[in-house]
């Protein structure tokens, strides 16, 4: 078995991204503690913003080469049984620095009425780098 | 265009850090953190399975649309990042993460629901975060 042990991998050019063969890493992941009060875990994410009941800006640390990447996220949420089970996430709105995420859940006919999540929330980022 | 062939990627100075250039050339960040840690795609509404996956051992069925699954190589804490999409297209439904067991570094579980109650589905599961 070979092992290459090093702390820089780049381009034959010495700048260029090296190439990870069919294959793609997250550019920032963050776990949202309830009430988007902090980031008890996180990747590429300098701070977030209470941009309101349910809605939370994240701020990177090195920002996105455009606005075309890819953004999920899922709630952290308790109940399995009863009203208001319908609880979502939703990408409001990305920029190269900051990608904003809302929550909320939805009345008996699904749709969407209130801004609420107040439980933990994952955000995964994939895209290109600045 | 050059190429290494190589079985394993250490980090020099420290074993678990290998940075890596931005694709825009502007910054560097560390390939390790970048990687999913976990990921799959369950079969067998009723019964889960798994399908196929990485770093999953088992999944474990607590109830109707409710999974806990369990982890091969542990998560260093339990602050990692779980995402969850179900695989359901007759009526709206909703995925969490759920925390009734509480998300421990061994085992992470979603549930799927309707309005009123939870509902089996295949779900697709990815972990992003800190392997032990």
């Amino acid at each position: 078995m070979s092992d290459l042990r090093v702390n820089t991998i780049s381009a034959s050019d010495g700048t260029s991204p090296v190439t990870l063969t069919k294959q793609s890493a997250a550019k920032a992941w963050a776990e949202i503690a309830a009430g988007g009060a902090s980031l008890p875990d996180s990747f590429n994410f300098s701070s977030i913003d209470d941009d309101g009941t349910g809605e939370y800006g994240l701020n990177y640390i090195s920002a996105m080469g455009n606005v075309n990447y890819s953004a999920n996220a899922t709630l952290t949420f308790g109940h399995t049984s009863g009203a208001n089970n319908i609880r979502v996430l939703y990408v409001e709105s990305k920029a190269t620095s900051s990608v904003e995420i809302d929550g909320g859940y939805a009345d008996g006919s699904a749709y969407f009425s209130t801004y609420d999540i107040e439980t933990n929330a994952n955000v995964t980022v994939h895209g290109d780098l600045a | 265009m050059s190429e290494i062939k190589v079985d394993n990627l250490t980090g020099k100075t420290s074993a678990g850090d290998i940075t890596v250039t931005s694709e825009g050339g502007a910054a560097t960040q560390s390939l390790q953190q970048g990687l999913a840690k976990v990921w799959c795609n369950t079969s067998g509404v009723g019964t889960p399975a798994v399908s196929d996956s990485l770093n999953v051992t088992s999944i474990s069925d607590l109830g109707t649309g409710n999974n806990r699954f369990n982890l091969v190589s542990a998560m260093s804490n339990a602050n990692f990042a779980t995402q969850g999409l179900p695989d359901h297209n007759s009526q709206i439904v909703s995925i969490q993460h759920v925390p009734d067991f509480g998300q421990t570094t061994t085992t992470t579980q979603l549930a799927v629901h309707t309005t009123s109650a939870g509902i089996d589905a295949d779900v697709h599961l990815t972990i992003h975060g800190d392997l032990a």
